[in-house]
């Protein structure tokens, strides 16, 4: 897209100067004020640079992009990938390996999910893993809970953040929820 | 601002075979490997080279030497159980921005002289865990942007090739410390050119990466949307060994990505043959003409390439002054946010190379601001385009060799438009190494800008032309 510098804008007059200087909040004595003088007419020549007259639609330079829904960053493909073979360094081997640790947690919560089927329980309420209820909604709905945090926010803080998710599962069989 | 009183040197060179205390990172390992040198030898030889020559350059601002010496020691015995990795017992030493835990942090500035991190930043900890060996901080320009600066308590770098001239900065500890075989490695931290600029006057290899393949975590900012970490080197193979290591995603900085999954070391060894290299001649013919010498080198290394079996085409894009103008407006918008409220208050505690480059952003509208990023987008969109036609960019990251310290001026950045700003701006990866050097032995950089993620090819090239050119056979005599 052929976009088109604009004219070199007028230098500024040390009234200007002055003004701005006092907009911004600072205080500099004369020599400091001199070299800013000197620094601004480069910087003044570079805005020029800078064209202003572009289409209202065009592209947002400062929007933010995140990452699509599911997708953790680390899976995140770049643009080219080098077609050669995988070798990494030792600590980079390990750092890889961390993730994998998380698959027991998984693990567990399914061979929970089974021994309550084996028991005939139904699960309660939605089909929601118990890493997702976090602990403030449970505090929200368990009456005990409910009055903790009321006296929390009173102390401007939340008890029910240390109730590990974990356990949530087996607060649920108790059926204390209804 | 002080007088220049240190010795000067005149430009000489001295074969790298008079001491075998100078490998590269690669030689290094390969030394290890062998049994001929260990981590705690090549420790003590930098250590006493530090003590010698590191008075005449001020390369460094602090010495670890006890650590340095238990970090040797911990890699030998890592080394002899037969474990460790390509960087386990290489004396490495860092730029004054990356925090290291317990270890004085400064940025070169007053303002921070006091500064005692707590933690390492994640490069720093991901090369500790590597077994790498830290000598000591290095100079920088204060803040990254404010030098060479004569008004702070430190004095800036000199260039181990003449102690006259300018290292080029703002990594400028870091050019002249590997030049001068001080550290066989290091990392400095590239915003408009602070890597590539030092490595070009010092003779070494510098890759400013992609953005997001290194995590800034821990790396005192400069302008956090042009910030980049990177290796710098002797040669482009160490600083492939480097980026391995240091490169990968990290959660703790908003703008790291989790790039490509491989090794940069082995990716060297593959043939450049066929790879389409475009010359941005209108970079260093027109918009910021370069020297006879330095337009000589470019003809020679373009023959080089030739013979090497890369396709050579000229390439365009918008002019540097483009870029230039984007790029300063971000950087002093940016660095000046970050500062605001300490220069409110401490104003005359900062350089006055600081508060010439930085001051200008109290006067920069958020219009002026948007304005630079939108047409950041514009260049980015046109970078882009011009790499469907090449895998590599020629262009020069300046215009000749170090200029003399005495000819430097605070507004430099703004005054003269600076070749290297070009990759920030377009958020590609450039690598600098050493071209060739002056009829007076100084050296000439020759810059490669990539597409984004093309970081192993830049480093593939480099490392083919370093080894075609012949030039890293050549140090420094101090």
């Amino acid at each position: 897209m052929p976009v088109r510098p604009t004219t070199l804008p007028p230098l500024t007059s040390p009234a200007e100067m002055e003004q701005m200087v006092s907009r911004a909040g600072l205080t500099l004595n004369a020599g400091q004020m001199a070299d800013l003088v000197l620094a601004w007419r480069q910087v003044v020549q570079l805005l020029g640079r800078i064209p202003r007259n572009r289409r209202m639609a065009d592209d947002q330079a400062y929007a933010f992009r995140l990452a699509a829904p599911g997708v953790a960053p680390g899976v995140l493909k770049p643009a080219e990938v080098a077609p050669v073979a995988v070798k990494k360094p030792a600590v980079k081997a390990a750092a890889a390996k961390k993730p994998v640790a998380k698959k027991p947690v998984a693990k567990k919560s399914a061979v929970k999910a089974k021994a309550r089927k084996v028991a005939g329980k139904k699960p309660v309420g939605k089909k929601i893993s118990a890493k997702k209820v976090t602990a403030k909604k449970v505090a929200a709905r368990r009456p005990v809970a409910k009055k903790q945090a009321k006296k929390a926010a009173v102390r401007g803080k939340s008890p029910a953040r240390k109730m590990p998710a974990r356990k949530m599962p087996a607060r649920k069989s108790k059926g204390r929820r209804r | 601002m002080s007088e220049v009183t240190a010795p000067v040197g005149a430009p000489s060179a001295a074969p790298l075979g008079v001491a075998l205390a100078t490998p590269s990172i690669g030689e290094a390992g390969r030394l290890f490997a062998r049994g001929k040198m260990s981590p705690v030898e090549l420790t003590e030889i930098m250590l006493a080279r530090i003590a010698e020559h590191d008075p005449k350059l001020n390369a460094f601002l602090l010495v670890t030497a006890e650590q340095a010496r238990a970090a040797a020691r911990n890699a030998e015995r890592t080394l002899r159980a037969g474990k460790g990795g390509p960087l386990t017992g290489i004396p490495l030493a860092y730029k004054d921005i990356y925090e290291t835990a317990g270890v004085r942090t400064t940025a070169h500035s007053r303002i921070l002289a006091e500064n005692v991190p707590r933690r390492d930043a994640e490069t720093i900890r991901r090369l500790g865990g590597a077994g790498a060996v830290m000598l000591g901080k290095l100079a920088t320009h204060e803040f990254a942007i404010g030098g060479p600066a004569f008004d702070l308590p430190w004095p800036p770098a000199r260039n181990p090739w003449d102690t006259k001239r300018f290292t080029g900065g703002s990594s400028s500890g870091s050019g002249a410390a590997i030049a001068a075989g001080l550290c066989l490695g290091s990392l400095g931290s590239d915003t408009g050119g602070s890597i590539r600029l030092p490595a070009a006057y010092c003779g070494v290899t510098g890759l400013k990466p992609t953005p997001g393949l290194v995590s800034r975590r821990g790396v005192i900012p400069l302008a956090p949307s042009l910030d980049t970490a990177g290796p710098m080197a002797w040669t482009a193979e160490d600083c492939a060994l480097l980026l391995d290591v240091i490169a990968g995603y990290d959660a703790d900085d908003p703008a790291s990505v989790a790039g490509p999954k491989i090794s940069y070391a082995q990716a060297i060894a593959a043939p450049v043959k066929g790879l389409r290299v475009g010359v941005l001649r209108k970079f260093f013919e027109h918009d910021a003409p370069a020297s006879p010498e330095a337009l000589q080198m470019v003809a020679r290394a373009i023959s080089a390439l030739k013979d090497l079996g890369c396709v050579i085409e000229d390439a365009t894009l918008p002019p540097v002054q483009d870029f230039n103008a984007v790029g300063r407006v971000i950087i002093s918008s940016e660095a000046y946010a970050l500062h605001e409220a300490t220069v409110k208050t401490r104003l005359a505690e900062y350089s006055r190379a600081f508060r010439v480059r930085v001051l200008p952003g109290a006067l920069l509208r958020a219009a002026d601001y948007i304005a630079a990023q939108r047409r950041r987008t514009d260049l980015i969109a046109a970078t882009a385009n011009t790499f469907r036609k090449f895998d590599v960019l020629l262009s020069l990251p300046t215009t000749g060799a170090a200029p003399l310290l005495a000819e430097q001026r605070h507004d430099d950045g703004f005054a003269r438009p600076l070749l290297t700003t070009v990759a920030n701006v377009a958020a590609v990866p450039a690598l600098v190494v050493c071209g060739g050097r002056t009829s007076s032995g100084l050296p000439l950089g020759l810059e490669f800008m990539g597409p984004a993620w093309g970081d192993a090819t830049l480093l593939r090239l480099g490392h083919h032309f370093e080894r075609a050119i012949g030039n890293r056979e050549i140090r420094p005599k101090l």
